[in-house]
């Protein structure tokens, strides 16, 4: 099966900024490329970072801690992150570990590259 | 219940199967998700921190859903030696989180952890700390 990834990376153009959009599932087999991913978002001059989780199925803490590690380097230049329209059982992990508290998580139609 | 070996590559496939166990022993929603998560995140450290593969049983009484995740070794040679079940972090604070009970033994055969989940219609399980 190969060429079949446990979890798929996006990279669109939103409102304020580039959006990241994750589906599948995330965990320690997928860190290296999603590190990847983000690191690329971390050089670019534009203001916000989005990342649409509306298609991951799952993430661990693992995953969870390499989002939080790329708010705080964003947060370092006066940029911004925030995680959107996270499928439920990945909103219960995040609001756990209170990430919920630390960055900024949206739901809706308007959060993310929906065009608005 | 479930009997299965796992390593990095199929620890999604762990997942699936935890899940449907969960599922199969009468919890529901977002409480079978917590038995997958806990059993991914024990799992996990197994893998990254212990010696890179690890056994996940799981077994039911009437009342309780027991999960243990072991390994057999010390941690790989190429990797980190941090000792493992007891390294800090966001994993271990979520399996404390969503379990009812963990239980921790060590020793010089490998690690277990066990990770108990009340089931719907049991007593509350105590804390055992």
């Amino acid at each position: 099966m190969a060429g079949v990834s446990l979890l798929e990376i996006s990279v669109g153009a939103g409102p304020s900024g580039p959006v990241l959009s994750l589906s599948g599932e995330s965990d320690l087999s997928t860190l290296r490329v999603l590190s990847d991913a983000l690191a690329a978002q971390m050089t670019g001059g534009e203001q916000h970072l989005s990342i649409d989780l509306s298609g991951l199925r799952f993430a661990d803490s693992a995953t969870i801690r390499i989002l939080l590690d790329a708010h705080r380097r964003l947060r370092a230049s006066d940029r911004t992150l925030e995680l959107v329209n996270p499928h439920p059982n990945v909103a219960r992990s995040l609001t756990m570990l209170g990430v919920d508290k630390l960055l900024t998580m949206r739901t809706g139609p308007q959060a993310g590259h929906s065009g608005w | 219940m479930l009997d299965q070996r796992f390593e990095a590559a199929t620890l999604h496939q762990l997942r699936e199967r935890v899940l449907a166990v969960a599922k199969a022993a009468g919890l529901q929603g977002s409480r079978a998700i917590d038995v997958m998560l806990v059993v991914h995140e024990l799992a996990a450290n197994a893998v990254r921190h212990g010696p890179g593969w690890g056994r996940a049983r799981i077994a039911n009484t009437a009342t309780a859903l027991y999960c243990e995740i072991t390994d057999t070794g010390p941690a790989r040679a190429d990797g980190e030696a941090e000792p493992w079940p007891y390294r800090p972090g966001h994993g271990l604070w979520l399996v404390r989180q969503a379990a009812d009970q963990v239980r921790v033994v060590t020793g010089p055969a490998g690690s277990a952890v066990t990770a108990v989940f009340g089931l719907p219609g049991g007593p509350d399980i105590p804390d055992a700390g």
